[in-house]
């Protein structure tokens, strides 16, 4: 083991300057934001790691049963949201019966779509890394196979109760199999429900059921019908991240600004949390199993999946920001500019937890009294209407998705050589708008651009929706935006395998076609011309190779090497420059490329399992969209940088080593190199006027860290496997090399106009907010009962033992900023959650 | 399987049932005694500075201006049959033109700034209740020669007015700078007064109206001194009849430059020079001469001409000006201008 871990040491010395290049110019810069609700960029809070994966009781993306070095990493890591080899979901293959289902408009795996179906999901074929497949292609993040047939869940009943303070409080699950009948029917269902009242933040909740029904006639001997429907209706209280100060007023590293306390008719206070995500896809499959002959079959499915998506916020017009921790409401800003009298005013308001939350009261106070006339409702002159126009709304940000899915894989086996080949096609129509959820006691909301009715003479410039000008809008209505996004996909795959004694080769290609559109439903008063209707469609062709080897040194030794090169389509959610109001597209929009490989030493014996690996990737051209609400202009501001290229390389290591009796010890290291490799181009713009703020603006980002996750993690962990049916382990792990994620913005020529390099402020823009490196520690332990024809599970773990709560595990930079005084719009953080855990008892009979 | 069905379909039910909040109990804004702004005004005049209002008092007018064209930020004015005041609100929105309403000054500031009335520290929420919304609302129609500091912040309308003839071609303020600009707005009997524009005004990059025509408008001034009028919405500006001549041809030496627009100075005796001087406590800059050189006066002869002006088109042009002198001697004397020619 020795030996190896010294052949680390030689992979340590990677190198890695932080190098921006940068000449001086530029006037200070201010720049306010809060990330977009709908902008998947990074993840801005914790529960999303529950909801994804995070949980190691669910099909997450990190775990695989098999390799000694994911499995402990997803089990060991994700509390920081560690991401094997940096990559995102988009870069790996989520499969249902061997057909993609990755998002096609975004690339993203949408694990939420069949959460809390751990009893269907939880033996996912999963493969984490560069791999040959025989379902299809995959990612060059491997890829994750979950078998829906109604044969995959074996037979009998499963009862489960689970206990955690995560998330959600408490979650129940029953499952049922027939198994295979003598009639030829197999029959199963799952059903779970998951709840929290409040879950481990404050002022969020947790409602959520899922459902898992599947029915498989065997129609003969060769050939079998499998039909399959998932869903998951999830209704969640959600958390939102704050800056130190906001932590330190409040004296709660956890604080949520998302909710506030709303009284009742009674005089009850109750915590309302300003934003809610519904979602509820559901998704039904239909598979066809065909053994044509003993070494060859033919899987052919094809699957529907519609539904719904919504994250509610606050809305408001011609008044103050409702939401807490507004820059503005906090003593920094006041003491920034000398005006200690309102900040004490602020800080005092930070003492009482009513007024550092949203004042829900004060927001129907508003509503209340604002008599307005609204002349010429719907563009009909003389339609004139009065009544308690709303200053603020609750809003519903919907994505809802239809999407139809077909694919069909032949594999063959023939001696030493195994083909496989797949044809796939994907269709889907993101919808995206808006609607009113509720009207906090006034009577309508008037669907106008506040900032537009300022800035423009024109009266048309200000609407939505020029076909229906001066539109009152109601509970449930749509308003503000109406789009729809489609894209369609179609791949061809092939592949080859072939074994001999000493060695395994296997090479795939893979042709595909990819096509996007937006179609707008409403006709924008700043843009007339592009906003109503099919926009341009794009088109983009891609292919794919890899090819591997494998040399069987014994039995129990391997060494493999991996190398992929592929390019890919941009995803269309990158591709708008700003889809709500425009169907403007990136300057040049062109496919990524990627490559990437590894080598790879492992051990199998039985008593010792080992993993060793270094990767390289790199990933050029991409786009990357990040969209921040700039209160100027009372809307979304799009930063888009086109040209981004990033490079991810490093070591993976992992060790299973059975010590004695049943006692083993495990390691795993991942250290890493996670960077930007370019100087991408930034276009910005704002969504509700035609100025472009800035065009081709370089950003000096080479060799900036690709913040918000680990660049480096370890484990060591020890696990006592007992004769009776029990086992119980521990490990401690250590996180390090954390950095937020750089705001392009500072990174520019335009950011240090003015100073000439000697001044120390170029380095407090330029430089990285980099974290401390951070520790937990977990346990977890398990024993099997059985009782006459009854086995009882009962398993417990626990994260974060310790109660570790200085742990910083990311955040991001603003993209507010001010370049003569940094620190005056401090970095968003969020904090590792203190000790956790999950119980739970699991009868099968 | 129905019974499968069955669970299904309570589940989604239970999940589809949301729960509806209701309207919390709301403390109304206190009901009080009404006072006037006139009465306001006396009070500020009697006391002077700046007065915390801590009285349960309420003032009760229509909103005259509001902040949607961009002219006026974080203010609005507000006007009742006894006068008009300039209302200041900690946070721009929520007040609209023909909106009638009560302002619960309690936790308000009454204050003169540059002269001008006004109520500050107005939280739209909690001191304002709107009574009704689109109240029509009657400018005072006057003429430029009436406006004086006593209807400061009333709304008026001003007919047969025009910009002067050299502004046009420009726009009413600075839109890319963001500065303010003032215009010279006139009738056709010699009267003028500044049109003053935020660079933050929608219409502030539109070009002046070229014609004649009414105008509605703010009436202010700048400490008692200059006056002005603020535009509130742009098609408010009715100005596409036929001009009358207005002035042709105007210095104001507001640039502070003597010599600005091709003028030129003549000294035929001595050396004692024109400039620009705003001593006094002018408002703007005018130009100076002075024989005295500190201990005697020495004969001087200097001439500030002004370009040629081509009045051919015009029937009766005239020529005014302001002067004024200062110690003894002779004052003005008017010469002959064919003469002169």
């Amino acid at each position: 083991m020795i030996r190896y871990l010294s052949a680390t040491c030689l992979f340590l010395c990677l190198n890695g300057t932080l190098t921006a290049q940068i000449t001086t110019e530029t006037e200070p810069k201010e720049k306010e934001d809060s990330l977009s609700p709908n902008e998947a960029v990074f993840i801005t809070s914790l529960d999303e790691l529950d909801n994804n994966g995070g949980d190691q009781n669910t099909s997450g993306l990190l775990q695989s049963s098999r390799d000694v070095f994911a499995s402990a990493a997803g089990f060991n890591f994700s509390a920081a949201r560690f991401r094997i080899r940096g990559y995102n979901s988009d870069q790996t293959a989520i499969l249902i019966n061997g057909v993609p289902m990755n998002d096609p408009e975004s690339g993203w795996g949408e694990w939420f779509m069949w959460g809390g179906l751990n009893d269907v999901t939880r033996y996912s074929e999963t493969k984490n890394w560069l791999t040959s497949n025989q379902y299809h292609f995959g990612g060059i993040g491997g890829y994750s196979n979950i078998n829906m047939r109604a044969t995959n869940i074996r037979a009998g009943h499963r009862l489960s109760y689970a206990m955690t303070n995560r998330a959600y409080r408490h979650r129940l699950m029953y499952t049922y199999g027939t198994g295979m009948q003598s009639n030829g029917w197999a029959f199963a269902i799952s059903v779970s429900a998951r709840y929290a009242q409040e879950g481990y933040i404050d002022g969020t909740f947790y409602e959520a059921f899922s459902y898992y029904l599947a029915a498989e006639k065997k129609i003969n001997d060769n050939q079998s019908l499998s039909f399959s429907v998932i869903g998951a209706p999830t209704r969640q209280g959600r958390q939102n991240i704050s800056i130190q100060e906001a932590y330190d007023l409040s004296g709660d590293i956890y604080y949520n600004s998302n909710w506030g306390y709303q009284t009742l008719a009674d005089g009850t206070r109750i915590k309302r949390n300003s934003r809610v995500q519904t979602t509820h896809m559901p998704i039904a499959i239909l598979t066809h199993d065909w053994k044509i002959s003993s070494n060859a079959k033919l899987t052919t499915s094809g699957y529907v999946t519609f539904g719904k998506s919504g994250q509610t916020a606050l809305n408001w017009n011609d008044d103050k920001d409702p939401r807490p921790d507004y820059y503005k409401y906090l003593p920094s800003y006041y003491e920034n500019i000398g005006d200690s009298v309102n900040a004490d005013v602020m800080y005092s308001n930070w003492q009482s937890e009513a007024s550092r939350q949203v004042d829900w009261d004060q927001l129907y106070f508003a509503n209340s009294k604002n008599i307005h006339t609204v002349k010429d409702v719907n563009g009909v002159a003389g339609n004139d209407l009065e009544g308690l126009r709303a200053k603020y709304i609750v809003e519903n940000l919907w994505n809802n998705q239809i999407s139809g899915g077909f694919g069909s894989t032949y594999n063959r086996k023939m001696n030493k050589l195994n083909l496989s080949m797949g044809v796939y096609a994907q269709m889907q129509q993101n919808h995206y708008f808006k609607t009113v959820e509720d009207l906090l006691g006034a009577d309508y909301w008037l669907d106008v651009d506040q900032f537009a009715e300022q800035a423009f003479v024109d009266p048309n410039a200000a609407q939505n929706d020029l076909q229906t000008p001066n539109r009152v809008v109601y509970k449930g209505d749509i308003f503000g935006y109406n789009y729809n996004i489609v894209n369609i996909k179609s791949e061809l795959f092939a592949q080859a395998e072939y074994s001999t004694e000493k060695f395994d080769f296997y090479g795939a290609l893979e042709l595909s076609n990819k096509m996007f559109w937006r179609e707008g439903l409403y006709q924008t008063g700043r843009f007339p011309d592009n906003s109503l209707g099919k926009s341009e469609t794009h088109n983009f062709f891609n292919y794919a190779v890899k090819g591997g080897a494998v040399y069987k040194l014994s039995g129990r030794q391997f060494i493999t090497v991996n190398a992929a090169y592929l390019t890919q389509a941009p995803s269309s959610r990158n591709a708008y420059l700003s889809p709500r109001t425009r169907d403007f597209v990136a300057g040049n929009l062109k496919n990524e490329t990627i490559y990437t490989g590894d080598v790879n030493y492992i051990v199998r014996y039985p008593k010792l399992r080992m993993r060793l690996t270094y990767y390289y990737t790199e990933r050029k051209d991409a786009i990357l969209l990040r969209s921040f609400y700039h209160d100027d202009y009372n809307a979304l501001v799009n930063y888009m940088m086109e040209g981004v290229d990033y490079l991810d390389h490093g070591i993976e290591f992992g060790i299973d080593a059975n010590v004695i009796g049943g006692f083993s010890v495990n390691a795993v290291a991942a250290y890493g190199q996670h960077l930007y490799n370019s100087r991408p181009t930034a276009t910005i713009s704002v969504d509700n006027s035609a100025e472009v703020l800035a065009t081709d603006r370089v950003i000096y980002l080479t060799n900036y860290k690709i913040g918000g996750m680990p660049q480096s993690a370890y484990s060591l962990g020890v696990k006592y496997t007992g004769k009776k049916y029990w086992f119980a382990g521990a490990n401690f792990n250590y996180y390090a090399d954390i950095y937020l994620d750089p705001n392009p913005d500072r990174r520019t020529e335009e950011a240090l106009e003015g100073y000439v390099d000697t001044d120390p402020q170029v380095n407090e823009v330029l430089d990285q907010t980099k974290l401390d490196n951070g520790y937990s520690v977990s346990m977890f332990a398990g024993k099997s009962f059985k009782i006459s024809n009854y086995f009882l599970n009962v398993n417990v773990n626990i994260s974060n033992l310790t109660n570790n709560q200085s742990f910083v595990t990311g955040g991001f930079e603003q993209l507010r900023y001010d370049t003569q005084n940094i620190g005056k719009f401090p970095p968003k953080l969020g904090y590792m959650y203190g000790l956790n855990y999950f119980v739970m008892a699991t009868l099968r009979f | 399987m129905k019974k499968i069905g069955l669970i299904i379909g309570a589940i989604v039910v239970l999940v589809s049932c949301k729960k509806e909040y209701d309207t919390p109990p709301l403390t109304p804004i206190p009901e009080t005694p009404a006072i006037t702004i006139d009465s306001l005004r006396d009070w500020q005049n009697s006391i002077g500075g700046l007065i915390s209002i801590d009285q349960e008092l309420s003032v009760h007018g229509i909103i005259t201006m509001d902040e949607t064209d961009g002219n006026i930020y974080k203010n609005v004015y507000l006007q009742d049959a006894t006068g008009a005041i300039n209302v200041r609100i900690l946070s721009g929105g929520g007040l609209y033109q023909g909106d009638s309403v009560r302002v619960y000054l309690k936790g308000t500031v009454l204050n003169k700034y540059n002269g001008i009335l006004q109520l500050d520290s107005v939280d739209v929420d909690n001191n304002v209740v709107k009574l009704d919304s689109d109240v029509d609302f009657a400018p005072l129609v006057t003429t430029i020669d009436q406006i004086t500091p006593a209807i400061e912040s009333q709304l008026v309308k001003l007919e047969n007015v025009q910009f002067v003839a050299y502004e046009i071609g420009n726009t009413y303020a600075d839109k890319d700078g963001l500065q303010s600009v003032n215009i010279l707005l006139e009738d056709c009997s010699g009267n003028t007064i500044i049109v003053r524009t935020s660079g933050y005004a929608s219409f502030a990059d539109e070009l002046i109206a070229s014609g004649n025509g009414s105008l509605t408008a703010i009436a202010s001034h700048f400490n008692g001194t200059e006056l002005q009028l603020y535009i509130r919405a742009f098609d408010e500006i009715n100005m596409t009849g036929a001009r009358c001549p207005g002035i042709v041809f105007t210095k104001t030496f507001d640039d502070d430059l003597l010599l600005s627009g091709g003028w030129q100075e003549i000294k035929v005796t001595g050396t004692t020079a024109w400039e620009t001087s705003s001593a006094g406590g002018a408002a703007t800059p005018y130009a100076a001469i002075s024989n005295w050189n500190g201990s005697v006066n020495v004969l001087t002869e200097n001439w500030l001409i002004s370009p040629s002006i081509d009045l051919t088109p015009y029937g009766a042009p005239t020529l005014s000006f302001d002067n004024a002198k200062n110690y003894s001697g002779p004052g003005f004397r008017s010469f002959d201008l064919d003469k002169l020619c």
